[in-house]
């Protein structure tokens, strides 16, 4: 009886150091609470749900970075084509390789927003994050985003899945 | 309107928006516009119209992609709540309202459409709550009114069954008394932007500056000095434009139309009051045959906004060319959410893969090329539009840079690209989208542009 007692009072003091350690262990994590917000016409401010978001470490997802950056140029190109054949297959494939690079890159947190657009992205504190958003939307070639931001703290901050186009 | 009345007004104006009624938080109007609409929420929220003539204006801030904004109502629900619609009137408003005017409603991912006839004769379930939660319903109709409703009352109305309003938006409809009553005998075809899609006519003002008060839409430049000459292209040109002058201090504000040669059809003048800051606007309509330029030009150091609209057909054009044989069905209108994140930009027509798309109009090709979500897409300048065809079956047999006649086969309805909203077993739909004519077919984003979009021509036949 007695000696039944010592273990479950040992097994309880064990867990209890377990129970500290663990608490002590917890690392600080930050909240980025994003809006995905697009409109119709400048003016409008239209909340976008549905959209795929991740977040990356940039230092650790500079490929995404990069790829993301030539992006610009590449609709650039598209705007201002005359014949838009090869920059529209161009950007085409570079939106594809997006989706597959994010897919296939180690995320600090992955989510997709609701319907009034909000979503969260909760993670360990990191120097500098890259959150990119995409969505396979039916007539809208090229729907994607992304914003680059301190990854020290939790933040709130809007994902612009118009690029600019919405002025917002 | 001089510099000093502008002082005076201040005051005013910062006392009529404290006195404002809740409903007014979100209005962009000013202290002396009349609300033509409201909501008021308790346990239900009723849309209604005020006692005046029933007039719809088109404001491109109030309206969502072409179609006319009603209402954005939130509520909050629990498992199993319930939303419905209802709609009551009398007798010879409802009468007089268009027959394929339809009420659409999204809620949540889905968007329904009624008939009018519909929610007379019984309430319209909108939502149902499958779990605990919130959801965003808007409310808004699928063509603008005719001018000639009568007087009397109409209410819509949503009926929740546990579920909480937890904000309401009114959109839609800013309007002065003077305006209202001027457009009650007249189109609805506002100008409102500096180059649109109105009534089936495309419009440019230039230069086009946002009215810097309360009165009147647009004025040649920004802040409130002395107005420059403006000038109005329509193409196709109109019958009749009617031009309201706000604060015409002194003669000689005159408005001059032109037909297509730049021969002038005639003039009218407005009448100053003599007393700067003393308002009266002045309402003149030039009635002609084919007026495509109109100039408006202001009186020697006066300062003056306008109102302006114009004889056209309310709603879309009819399409120079049929875009599909028969009578094709719209399974996804303009305007409309869905599963989208922004509303509808072009019109969807159901088909079976392999019917012939037909060009609406003579014009180039500025696009012919397949993408992950347009899929087979071709794209055809013409002299009104920029017409786009998304999800074709094959690639056209088009290239950019030909030439198409109007009514040409430039490719088969398909079901390539990203067709989830199709409501089609297969997915096999026409996207139909119309653009402002002269602009990029992408933007420097990559999309395409957005802002001149305008509810694209209608083929004959076509139905929900």
């Amino acid at each position: 009886m007695l000696k039944s007692l010592l273990l479950s009072c040992g097994a309880l003091a064990f867990s209890l150091v377990l129970t500290r350690n663990a608490v002590h262990a917890a690392p600080p994590t930050v909240t980025f609470s994003g809006t995905a917000q697009d409109c119709s016409r400048v003016g409008d401010t239209l909340r976008a749900g549905n959209i795929n978001v991740s977040a990356f470490q940039v230092s650790k997802a500079r490929a995404i970075k990069a790829h993301v950056d030539s992006m610009v140029t590449a609709q650039v190109n598209l705007a201002v084509a005359t014949n838009d054949h090869a920059p529209f297959v161009h950007l085409d494939s570079m939106y594809t390789k997006l989706q597959s690079m994010v897919a296939g890159t180690k995320a600090l947190a992955r989510a997709t927003s609701v319907a009034n657009g909000t979503f969260a992205l909760t993670f360990s504190p990191v120097d500098s994050v890259i959150v990119v958003g995409y969505k396979d939307q039916e007539d809208q070639d090229f729907y994607y985003s992304w914003k680059v931001m301190t990854g020290q703290a939790s933040r709130s901050f809007v994902l612009d899945m118009s690029r600019g186009g919405c002025g917002f | 309107m001089s510099k000093s009345k502008m002082f005076l007004f201040a005051p005013l104006g910062l006392l009529a928006l404290f006195s404002c009624s809740p409903d007014s938080e979100h209005s962009p109007t000013g202290p002396n516009l009349r609300l033509a609409q409201r909501i008021q929420c308790a346990d239900e929220c009723a849309i209604t119209t005020d006692s005046r003539p029933f007039l719809l204006a088109r404001s491109s801030r109030d309206s969502v992609a072409g179609t006319l904004a009603l209402a954005e109502i939130t509520l909050d629900g629990s498992s199993g709540a319930t939303v419905s619609l209802g709609l009551a009137g009398s007798a010879q408003v409802l009468a007089a309202l268009p027959r394929d005017m339809r009420i659409l409603v999204t809620a949540g991912e889905e968007t329904k459409s009624f008939a009018i006839s519909q929610l007379t004769s019984a309430r319209g379930a909108i939502y149902r709550f499958q779990t605990v939660g919130t959801v965003r319903i808007f409310y808004a109709l699928s063509r603008g009114m005719p001018a000639s409703i009568p007087l009397g009352d109409l209410r819509l109305t949503q009926y929740s069954n546990s579920a909480a309003i937890v904000k309401s938006v009114r959109r839609w409809v800013r309007q002065s008394s003077a305006f209202a009553a001027q457009m009650s005998s007249s189109s609805s075809c506002i100008i409102e932007a500096p180059t649109s899609r109105v009534c089936g006519t495309t419009v440019w003002v230039n230069p086009y500056a946002a009215a810097a008060t309360y009165e009147g839409t647009f004025q040649s430049n920004p802040g409130t000095g002395a107005s420059s000459t403006i000038g109005i292209n329509f193409t196709p040109a109109v019958p009749s434009v009617t031009i309201t002058v706000y604060d015409p201090t002194y003669d000689g504000n005159t408005a001059q139309a032109f037909d297509s040669t730049g021969a002038l059809l005639g003039s009218v003048s407005f009448a100053g009051t003599g007393t700067p800051g003393w308002d009266v606007p002045d309402t003149k309509t030039l009635t002609f045959n084919g007026i495509h330029t109109l100039i408006l030009t202001p009186a020697a150091a006066d300062y003056v906004a306008y109102d302006a609209n114009f004889e056209g057909t309310p709603g879309p054009s009819p399409c120079p060319h049929a875009v599909l044989n028969g009578s094709p069905t719209i399974t996804d209108p303009y305007g409309a959410l869905g599963r989208r994140s922004i509303p509808h930009m072009g019109r969807d027509y159901d088909g079976s893969i392999g019917t012939p798309i037909l060009s609406e109009d003579a014009g180039v090709v500025a696009h012919s090329d397949s993408g992950k979500s347009s899929g087979w897409a071709i794209v055809v300048r013409s002299a009104d539009a920029t017409s786009y065809y998304f999800h074709m079956s094959h690639r056209s047999p088009f290239n950019v840079g030909d030439t198409v006649q109007g009514g040409t086969q430039v490719g088969t309805i398909g079901n390539t690209g990203h067709v989830e909203s199709s409501t089609g077993g297969n997915g096999a739909h026409l996207h139909f989208e119309q653009h402002l004519p002269g602009g990029p077919v992408w933007d420097s984003t990559g999309h395409v542009p957005k802002g001149t979009q305008f509810e694209p021509c209608t083929t004959s036949g076509e139905h929900i």
